[in-house]
């Protein structure tokens, strides 16, 4: 894993589903957010849970994938998803404490924090995904 | 063109209508779609009383000459409604239009408008609003609705990947516009989906009423509400998860970096996310030109300062929120911490609303204001019209036209909370003065009598807003001009305001405009500008407040050209952007024409050729010499001749023609 990763302020968020947008497009190349590593779920009176891989190890490759199609990328600090080998068979997807691995037409992604520059950051105003370096636990 | 969809075959197969609330088991074919709508986009054309649903591709022709949004929705009325069509009767068409860039990424690429034969001015109607509904909508599979006849009993539309289906809407009888959406998001158990409906004022046909989507999106104006009210169709919910077609995403991608970078630095920007639309409330009334009292004065006398974006930042808001793809956040969220309605909560409360009953009924307690905010989002009222007939009747009440008697018991003193929220109570309950008013302000002062009609500021049947444009000359021309009636979303010149130079409005318009405001010289060429920005950003579902009608560094027609050809491969000129705003301005022109509306109804109310009373330019007023110097050098700009009627050559050379 590497040594930063996302960090969300959930009060910060005002739903303009921009991150979204621009992780659908950029990843997929297509206008359809049911394709973007991250997700703003709705709560109520306007407020919103920003949904997205938080990089936080509670999923080592070994145990949530018994096909070996999950894997931490070294270089970047993200998860990589190998599409040939993933079987969906969700176990990835119900290991997530934060809901953030999402099942699309029989394959599961995730965030690929784009390479170590991470798309969402820059489209988000009110600052609520942020780029941090991770603290020494 | 014909542009009418009738005639053309089925090209999706037709979906069996349900009315029961089992999930839907329609996977095939909304996979089938999901394909599908890679390529192309859809309309739909709903007969309610026959309960069919059509599906076609949007002809590429219409898109080419009208774009989306505002623009093909103009269009498909002109074709599809009557001078003899009843506003309130099946035969009115109802038509939803997401634009042409709504749900793709973007700068405020949020909004929805919904058309048709306006039941409260009788003329034109049409009115857009923010959110989510339109991006959703398009998720879904569609761009239009074309919506007529009168179901049976009251229905609700559920679209959901390409898969229209009418569905029962009785238990939505008692509930207001939160719940209703609510109830939908329940019955289907996805709080994704997005939904458009109507309160109890649209559903009792208050010809007033409005569309609300989410915590007080509203399409508001014209009494679109009334028409859905009328067709017994209380919402129309939508849930998509197919793409919207797009010719080359990387060059998407590209323009939207770089708008995002040219309009967060802005300071029109910065404004907007802090203030929304509560900005003017200051410029307005230091400046005196906000109405006072219905136009009687145009300055508050008193309690002015307390109507300030800042005190209501510091007291009542809680956060920000936004629509689909702002990175503004406009929409405050506030919360009422103390008094009669302590804990009260909801969304906005928009400049119109705070103008209309702050100075313009004389009242400076926000707390009322935000009550009666809430009031209207929750009941589906158009809160322009509402202030505005407030307004009125104080007046009335105040001249001693209407008494006690008349208003069921209540005291329409200035300012007074109990009169602002009673009345909003009684048109609701269908009783008292509010009985009269829901038929409508023209019905009312019919039965009220006594001239009363000469106290209602409108224009075209549509009422007045808060400004006072005596100060601004292309302002009071937009204003007789705009094609739904008295808006300042049409045509209204706001950079007026800011006396640019003349270099600056030369690079910002092609033609420098006199900085003066009160010159009368050069001004038409202010308002078609403004007329053709505005179409196009209706046309393409950009919110006006990030674009170039409120602030200079905001978006423009060289970013919409951009964003244009990356979504659909059309690559325009200046000069053909033009030409299409003018085209969609021309074709509403030619729906009132048709309705009989001439020259005579292009002014403004007779008040505004009376000096100002107060502030730091008392005595300003509209001088009708050079006023109607100005509407006739406009009327030649735009090819119209001295009657305001489209010349033969004009619609020629739009290529309207044939189709108008």
């Amino acid at each position: 894993m590497g040594d930063r990763g996302l960090r969300l302020e959930n009060e910060k968020c005002t739903g303009c589903r921009l991150c979204e947008a621009v992780c659908a497009l950029s990843h997929e190349e297509k206008m359809d957010l049911t394709l973007s590593r991250i997700r703003i779920h709705p709560l109520a009176e306007n407020r919103f849970q920003v949904n997205v891989c938080l990089q936080c190890s509670a999923c080592p490759p070994s145990e949530v994938c018994p096909n070996e199609a999950f894997l931490w990328e070294e270089k970047t600090g993200g998860v990589r998803i190998l599409k040939e080998k993933c079987d969906s068979c969700g176990l990835c997807t119900s290991k997530c404490p934060y809901s953030s691995v999402f099942e699309v037409d029989q394959s599961v992604i995730v965030c690929d924090l784009c390479e170590g520059d991470p798309k969402c950051i820059g489209v988000c105003q009110k600052r609520a995904i942020q780029f941090i370096e991770k603290r020494v636990s | 063109m014909s542009g009418v969809p009738s005639g053309v075959e089925d090209q999706m197969a037709r979906f069996p209508l349900r009315y029961d609330h089992r999930p839907c088991l329609l996977e095939r074919v909304s996979a089938k779609i999901k394909e599908d709508s890679l390529r192309m986009n859809r309309m739909a054309s709903i007969d309610l009383t026959s309960e069919t649903i059509k599906t076609e591709e949007l002809p590429s022709e219409m898109r080419r000459l009208f774009l989306g949004g505002r623009g093909i929705n103009t269009h498909l009325l002109y074709q599809m409604v009557k001078e003899e069509t009843d506003p309130l009767g099946p035969e009115n068409v109802f038509i939803v239009g997401a634009g042409l860039l709504t749900g793709v990424i973007g700068i405020a690429n949020s909004r929805t408008s919904f058309s048709a034969k306006s039941p409260e001015t009788g003329l034109l109607g049409d009115s857009a609003m923010g959110g989510f509904f339109g991006a959703e909508l398009r998720y879904a599979g569609f761009d239009h609705l074309i919506i007529r006849g009168k179901a049976k009993r009251p229905v609700y539309l559920w679209i959901h990947d390409g898969v229209i289906e009418i569905r029962e809407a009785t238990a939505f009888s008692q509930l207001d516009t939160l719940q209703v959406q609510e109830k939908i998001r329940q019955d289907h158990n996805d709080p994704r989906i997005e939904v458009a409906c109507l309160g109890p004022a649209g559903r009792n046909l208050v010809r007033f009423a409005c569309i609300i989507h989410g915590l007080s999106h509203a399409a508001g104006r014209t009494g679109m509400g009334a028409v859905m009210g009328s067709k017994n169709l209380w919402a129309i919910a939508a849930r998509g998860k197919s793409s919207i077609p797009v010719k080359d995403p990387a060059k998407l991608l590209r323009t939207f970096h770089q708008q995002y970078e040219q309009v967060t630095q802005t300071k029109g920007f910065l404004a907007s996310s802090i203030y929304g639309t509560m900005i003017r409330l200051n410029n307005t009334r230091t400046q005196g030109y906000e109405g006072g009292l219905n136009h009687q004065f145009n300055m508050m006398e008193y309690g002015g300062e307390e109507l300030d974006a800042e005190v209501f930042i510091e007291r009542y808001e809680t956060r920000k929120a936004s629509c689909f793809g702002c990175p503004a956040a406009c929409k405050h969220m506030f919360r009422v911490p103390g008094g009669i309605y302590q804990g009260m909560q909801c969304e906005g409360p928009e400049y119109y609303g705070c103008g209309g009953w702050g100075s313009q009924c004389g009242c400076s307690d926000w707390k009322t204001i935000l009550e009666a905010w809430n009031l209207c989002a929750k009941y589906g009222l158009d809160v322009g019209s509402m202030t505005s007939y407030t307004a009125w009747l104080m007046e009335l009440y105040e001249k001693g036209i209407i008494t006690e008697k008349e208003t069921g018991g209540l005291s329409l003193g200035w300012g007074s909370p109990e009169a602002i929220i009673g009345l909003i109570q009684q048109v609701i309950e269908n009783r008292g003065i509010g009985k009269l008013l829901a038929q409508g302000w023209r019905e009312a002062a019919r039965t009220i009598g006594k001239n009363s009609e000469r106290y209602m500021d409108h224009v075209k049947g549509l009422s007045i807003e808060c400004d006072d444009v005596r100060g601004h000359r292309a302002q009071a021309l937009g204003l007789a001009t705009a094609t739904r009636g008295a808006c300042h979303l049409r045509s209204r010149y706001t950079l007026e305001e800011f006396s640019l130079p003349d270099q600056a409005t030369k690079r910002l318009t092609g033609k420098p405009i006199p900085q003066a405001p009160d010159v009368y010289e050069g001004k038409e060429w202010a308002c078609y500008w403004t007329e053709c920005i505005c179409s196009i950003a209706d046309a393409l579902g950009v919110c006006k407040f990030m674009t170039k009608w409120l602030s200079v560094g905001l978006l423009g027609f060289e970013e919409f050209i951009d964003s244009i050809e990356a979504v659909t491969g059309m690559r325009l000129s200046l000069e053909e952007i033009l030409k299409i705003g003018e085209r969609i301005y021309t074709t509403e022109r030619m729906f009132l024409v048709r309705e009989g509306i001439t020259r005579g109804d292009d002014t403004i109310p007779e008040k505004f050729f009376r000096p100002w009373t107060h502030g730091p330019k008392a005595g300003t007023k509209i001088e009708q010499e050079p006023f109607e110097k100005l509407l006739d050098r406009y009327y030649d700009l735009h090819g119209w001749d001295r009657n305001g009627i489209p010349k033969s050559e004009s619609l020629e050379k739009l290529g309207l023609r044939r189709s108008l």
